[in-house]
């Protein structure tokens, strides 16, 4: 089923494509349109509306950021993505098709990790191979030991997840994700239960990684840093419902991850417009609750 | 300087005695205790007697009459017949307990059907039935496998389902993403998930299959451990009854050790969060 | 309606209307699976023992007999005398089972070297049929009430002090640290921290202990004692009045469900700041 790929200026607010793209309507990978979500609340017996008409744009070669605060729903759009929830309404579609399940083009790295406890770091990685029909058994122990070099977990390949740091179990997370060799990789606050310190070293290494492999990223934070240190470009996320502020493009030279890349002005003015952006959005919804 | 300090650190300790024997500290200290409870009890019995020996047997009492039991060849007839009962009952309440369990436990329809009828039984007190049981299936193994299978089934598969309800979900949402269907979450996800709590609850039913061995044999037995120590009990062995009593105990304890041996050798990834059972 | 008036008024004005047959149907759904349930089982039973004439009324009387037995029984005074007499032994073990196991279970916790001594054997005690102990206890205290209480006694001491101890010894060390910097003595600490921390993990035991107490007190009855409602079980099936056997049964499991959402509603309560994270 052939889809219009037009960009239909005017309904959504990155209308203007981001700045190093060609002004040429492009078939955009990832492509959400008029996306909602509702969840039935078993204990209340009622629906929630999680996301609210949500349009969004990933182009090939593209990392996205999404940045809100925690519970907007960015994770339920990118549940949706993965294909591990169904639209109330709307669609997503990759490279023109729609998403109806999870499939080997897309591979989540989760916040938990979602390490099966009972596998070693080498059985964890390979769990996407071998849920893969296409594979060739052959090839899995190279393919899984180039990941494990890629991320750093080199003399680990028999631990168990217990027996490592949260900063390595989140290595496994994204080896078993790059193993499966996927055109999107979809990271859902992936460096949000690891301690400050690891978290820069790791998001360091992400950059360095994702990079390298030149993969689709869209990758959920709710670290305003991180979002614009990672990040082609940022979609801002208001809550209830999570729905799109604003999506504004990143024009810093990479690597950022060093040092000094924040204090240079061009990122402290983009902090301080995610700031607001955000902070309105939070006052004008404890503003709503209040008056009720 | 520096250099040393650290080589020093990581050159492993020589292994000396106390230090291996270190973890066994407290399990050699609660041995201890119970030999020196039994050395009071036969101070204060075998040696002055304080009570009447009939009522209250000194412990060299009880290994005698136990070692007698064993000469006359009784006890290993009365063992074998309460050990194969309980065997098949409990064999046959894993069997039907787990997929249960399993069933309730991720099925929603299943649970709200199955699940009034399994909560009445679960809550009534299943001894209670054990007069008509013998009235049912006759005076043989019949009623007894049965009392073991009710008393043993209802741990398993109430564990079994809370350890299926409890697999963590993004478990379950990882494996989707990398392309697996049900069949491959359940088997590879959330069977072995629900691993530790499945073999907890077969060691529950360990110890509850005990209490449907001595109640199938007090009430309508003629064999068995649990009717030797009716009988004993009766003729004022009270020795032999005690003795008889010790053995049912240690059975119960040897047969929960070895589940835990299972769920070491099984489910060695697991460690023990919260407090269970 | 009132559900979700609760929720901020974005959410609100999202919410989908839901048809309300469908709500009412999910409401509802445990509730009217269960009277299904039941009203399939007695037709079953029915059906087995009076329509298709599978089993003899004797193995398994009707719904019908049983109901005008219980009412015999009830006329007669024979149950109530009965019941009477197996609550109050039911009620004297369980109540000093409840009070020693507190006792023990506080000695047991609050001390590193005993709890480190006991509690294994405190297991041990927990996994293993201590009803066998029935034959021996009849042989002490002869026949009549006291071996029932002992038993009873004995089957709600064991996890009263099981769980108590295990409450005591797991008090949040940082709590203990905390009450000590504001300046709480040891009494204090005890009063104020320990024992209201412990509380529920008490309760949690009196309520393990009301199956096993009464499996101690069927136990007692079935084989020791020509009163009691476990005794009436055994009587009425030797002499096949099974009719009678299933209305005694039922009124035991309605004693039964009886005690255990009464401790269930108290170890709510008590243990109400224990639950309040669980679901967040």
């Amino acid at each position: 089923m052939p889809m219009p790929t037009d960009h239909r200026p005017g309904t959504t607010p990155d209308a203007e494509p981001a700045a190093p793209l060609e002004p040429a309507p492009v078939v955009p990978l990832i492509s959400v349109r008029d996306l909602s979500v509702e969840y039935r609340v078993s204990r209340t017996n009622s629906w929630l509306m999680a996301v609210a008409d949500v349009n969004l744009d990933v182009h090939e070669g593209e990392f996205l950021t999404v940045l809100g605060s925690s519970g907007c729903g960015k994770t339920t759009v990118m549940n949706t993505i993965a294909g591990l929830v169904q639209p109330t309404e709307g669609e997503v579609l990759i490279d023109g098709r729609r998403v109806t399940g999870p499939g080997p083009d897309r591979a989540v790295v989760f916040q938990d990790y979602a390490l099966l406890p009972w596998r070693t770091v080498v059985d964890n990685i390979r769990f996407g191979l071998e849920m893969q029909p296409g594979r060739r058994r052959a090839d899995w122990r190279a393919q899984v030991a180039d990941a494990i070099r890629l991320v750093g977990l080199d003399g680990f390949e028999d631990s168990y997840p217990r027996e490592l740091s949260g900063g390595m179990q989140q290595r496994v997370g994204l080896a078993r994700a790059l193993v499966a060799e996927p055109r999107i990789l979809l990271m859902d606050e992936p460096l949000g239960a690891v301690d400050a310190l690891t978290r820069e070293v790791m998001r360091a290494e992400l950059e360095r990684v994702i990079t390298a492999t030149g993969k689709t990223v869209v990758f959920i934070t709710h670290s305003i840093d991180e979002a614009i240190v990672l990040g082609d470009r940022v979609a801002v996320f208001g809550a209830h419902p999570g729905r799109v502020l604003e999506i504004l493009p990143v024009d810093l030279p990479r690597p950022r991850s060093e040092q000094g890349v924040m204090a240079q002005p061009g990122f402290v003015e983009l902090r301080d417009h995610l700031w607001g952006v955000l902070q309105g959005d939070a006052r004008s919804a404890s503003r709503g609750v209040a008056g009720s | 300087m520096a250099e040393t300090v650290q080589a020093s650190r990581t050159r492993p300790r020589p292994p000396t005695l106390s230090r291996v024997l270190a973890p066994f500290t407290w399990k050699f200290a609660v041995l201890a205790e119970v030999l020196a409870l039994l050395l009071i009890w036969h101070v204060i019995q075998g040696m002055i007697g304080v009570w009447d020996r009939r009522f209250v047997p000194a412990p060299g009492d009880v290994i005698r009459a136990l070692s007698d039991l064993y000469q006359t060849g009784d006890l290993m007839g009365h063992l074998t017949y309460s050990a194969s009962n309980a065997a098949v009952g409990f064999v046959l309440a894993v069997v039907v307990g787990v997929p249960v369990g399993l069933l309730l436990g991720s099925s929603r329809w299943a649970y709200d059907i199955g699940g009034p009828p399994f909560w009445a039984m679960y809550s009534m007190p299943r001894i209670a039935f054990q007069p008509l049981l013998v009235l049912w299936m006759g005076f043989g193994s019949g009623p007894k496998i049965f009392i073991v299978f009710l008393m043993a089934v209802f741990p398993i598969a109430i564990n079994t389902m809370d350890g299926i309800r409890g697999v963590d979900r993004s478990l379950v949402k990882a494996a989707r993403v990398y392309g697996a269907g049900p069949v491959d979450v359940f088997f590879k996800v959330q069977l072995w998930a629900a691993l530790p709590l499945i073999l907890t609850g077969i060691r529950m039913g360990v110890a509850r299959s005990m209490i449907g061995v001595v109640i199938g044999e007090f009430i309508g037995g003629s064999q068995g451990l649990g009717f030797l120590i009716y009988r004993k009990s009766g003729e004022f062995e009270l020795d032999a009854a005690v003795g008889v009593t010790f053995l049912l105990v240690a059975i119960a304890l040897v047969g929960m050790a070895l589940v835990n041996l299972a769920k070491r050798v099984f489910a060695s990834w697991y460690v023990e969060g919260a407090p269970q059972s | 309606m009132s559900a979700s008036s609760v929720a901020p008024v974005a959410i609100e004005r999202r919410h989908r209307k839901v048809p309300v047959r469908q709500r009412l149907f999910e409401r509802w759904r445990r509730p009217l699976f269960a009277v299904i349930d039941l009203v399939v089982i007695v037709l079953a039973w029915e059906f087995v023992v009076n329509v298709a004439e599978l089993v003899q009324p004797l193995f398994l009387p009707p719904p019908g007999e049983v109901l005008s037995a219980a009412r015999e029984l009830w006329a007669s005074g024979e149950l109530l005398a009965n019941l009477r007499l197996s609550a109050q032994n039911w009620f004297f073990g369980y109540v000093a089972g409840g009070a020693l196991g507190i006792l023990l279970g506080l000695l047991v916790g609050s001390i590193a070297t005993v709890h480190r001594l006991s509690m294994p054997l405190l297991w041990a005690a927990w996994a293993t049929p201590l009803i066998a102990l029935q034959p021996i206890i009849t042989a002490w205290f002869g026949f009549g009430a006291m071996p029932i209480i002992v038993l009873v006694f004995i089957s709600t001491v064991v996890p009263v002090a099981l769980n108590t101890a295990t409450g005591v010894s797991g008090v949040d060390s940082s709590l203990l640290r905390a009450g000590r910097v504001f300046g709480a003595g040891r009494t204090e600490l005890y009063r104020k921290v320990r024992l209201p921390w412990t509380l529920p993990y008490a309760i949690g035991g009196l309520r393990m202990a009301i199956p096993t107490s009464l499996i101690g007190l069927l136990v007692g009855e079935m084989i020791g004692s020509p009163t009691g409602l476990g005794a009436m079980i055994v009587t009425s099936v030797a002499r096949f009045r099974t009719d009678q056997t299933i209305a005694v049964v039922v009124v035991f499991v309605i004693l039964s469900v009886v005690l255990v959402s009464l401790l269930d509603a108290v170890e709510q309560r008590v243990g109400r700041w224990r639950n309040s994270g669980t679901h967040g």
